[in-house]
C-alpha cells in the first residue's frame, strides 16, 4: 500500500515515515505542503497522512482538492495536527478528512487509526 | 507596549491632531497647522485675532503635548524596533538550531537502527541465541521510542513562529504610531530580519492522551 505523507516539518515527515515503516508500510512518498502533494497525487496513492498548517496549501485545502478528483474521492485521509479545538475537527471532517490524530502522536495511536481506516482503502466505503 | 496601549495612543494622537488642525484653521492665514510657512505666517498674536482665548489655550496645550510625544519619537522608532528585530533573530536562531539538532539525532537513530538491521542479517546467516534476538528487538524498540519525543521540535517551532508573527505585528503598529509624528518614518529601511517562514497553529501545544480521547469521542459522535 502506497502512502503519501505531507508535513512542512522535515522532522515530522521522518518520524511519520519511520512509524509507518515500523508497522509494515514501507512504500511512502513525501511532500512538504498541499501544493506539492497535489502534484504528486495520482491513483497509485492509497492512503494519505497530512498535517494541517502548511505554507502554500493547507491540509484541509489539499483534502478538498483531492476529494474533487475522481481518483481522490475514496482515498483514506488521516490528519495529524496540533489543532485540537472542536471547530477545527469539524472543519477537517467537512473538508473530507476521515480520521484525526493530535501531535505529538504515539505509535500505538497511529497504528490503531491506520488499522481502522484500512478497510476504507480497500472498499472505498468512506463515511459521508 | 501592549496592543491595546498602542491603539489607544494611536487614536488619541489622531484625535489631538484633528482638534489641533481645526483650531489652526480658525487662525487667519494658517490653513494647515502641520505645514507652517515661516515666510508668510502671521505672528501668533496677530493670528489669534478673533479666536476665543479658550481655544488658544487648548491649542497651546495640545501643541505642548504633541511636542512631548514627538520628543520620544526616536525612542519609539529605533529602540523597540531594534530590540524586536534582535528578539526575532534570536527566535529564528533557536528554531534553526533545534531543527538542526533534531535532524542530527534522527540521523544518529536511523544509523543505529540500520546497525541493528545488519545484526539481524548476521544472526540469520551465522546463527544467534534467543537472548541475542530479544536484545536486538529491545534495542530496536528503544531506538524507535527515542524518536517519538522529537515531535516536540515541530510544536515548538510553530510556537516560535507565532511569537515571531506577534513581534512583526507590534513592529508594524509602532511604525504606524511613529509615522503620525514623522511621515518619513515609513520610508526608513526595514530592520526586521526575514520571517520564520513557517505556517503555524497559534494555539499549538503538546496534546495529551485525554485530548486524543476527546477527539476520538467527537469523531464517534459526528
Amino acid at each position: 500500500m502506497k502512502f503519501l505523507v505531507i508535513d512542512d516539518s522535515i522532522t515530522m515527515r521522518r518520524i511519520l515515515v519511520n512509524s509507518l515503516q515500523r508497522i509494515g508500510h514501507t512504500d511512502t512518498v513525501e511532500a512538504a505542503d498541499g501544493q506539492e502533494a497535489l502534484a504528486l497525487f495520482d491513483s497509485s496513492i492509497q492512503f494519505i497522512v497530512t498535517d494541517w498548517n502548511m505554507p502554500n496549501m493547507t491540509g484541509t485545502e489539499f483534502t478538498r482538492a483531492v476529494r474533487l478528483r475522481p481518483d481522490g474521492k475514496e482515498v483514506p485521509i488521516l490528519m495529524v495536527t496540533t489543532r485540537s479545538v472542536r471547530e477545527d475537527i469539524l472543519a477537517a471532517l467537512k473538508a473530507g478528512v476521515d480520521n484525526y490524530i493530535l501531535k505529538p502522536f504515539t505509535p500505538t495511536t497511529l497504528k490503531e487509526k491506520i488499522e481502522q481506516m484500512l478497510p476504507l482503502a480497500v472498499s472505498g466505503d468512506r463515511a459521508p | 507596549m501592549t496592543l491595546l496601549a498602542s491603539e489607544l495612543l494611536f487614536e488619541s494622537e489622531a484625535a489631538l491632531r484633528m482638534v489641533d488642525s481645526a483650531i489652526g484653521e480658525l487662525q487667519p492665514g494658517v490653513s494647515d497647522a502641520g505645514a507652517h510657512d515661516e515666510s508668510t505666517e502671521e505672528s501668533p498674536i496677530a493670528a489669534s485675532a478673533g479666536v476665543p482665548s479658550g481655544l488658544l489655550r487648548a491649542h497651546g496645550e495640545i501643541e505642548g503635548m504633541l511636542e512631548q510625544v514627538r520628543a520620544s519619537r526616536d525612542v519609539l522608532t529605533h529602540a523597540p524596533a531594534t530590540r524586536m528585530s534582535l528578539l526575532q533573530s534570536k527566535l529564528l536562531e533557536v528554531s534553526t538550531v533545534s531543527e538542526d539538532a533534531t535532524t542530527d539525532i534522527l540521523d544518529a537513530l536511523d544509523q543505529a537502527l540500520a546497525i541493528v538491521d545488519q545484526l539481524d542479517v548476521l544472526a540469520a546467516s551465522e546463527g544467534s541465541s534467543t537472548r541475542a534476538d530479544d536484545l536486538r528487538k529491545t534495542l530496536r524498540d528503544e531506538l524507535f521510542r527515542m524518536m517519538q519525543p522529537l515531535q516536540f521540535q515541530d510544536i515548538t517551532t510553530q510556537q516560535l513562529a507565532y511569537a515571531s508573527s506577534v513581534i512583526m505585528q507590534m513592529e508594524d503598529r509602532l511604525t504606524n504610531l511613529v509615522s503620525l509624528f514623522d511621515p518619513t518614518v515609513r520610508s526608513l529601511p526595514a530592520v526586521s530580519p526575514p520571517s520564520m517562514g513557517r505556517a503555524f497553529d497559534p494555539n499549538a501545544a503538546s496534546s495529551t492522551a485525554a485530548d486524543q480521547a476527546r477527539v476520538d469521542e467527537q469523531l464517534r459522535t459526528r
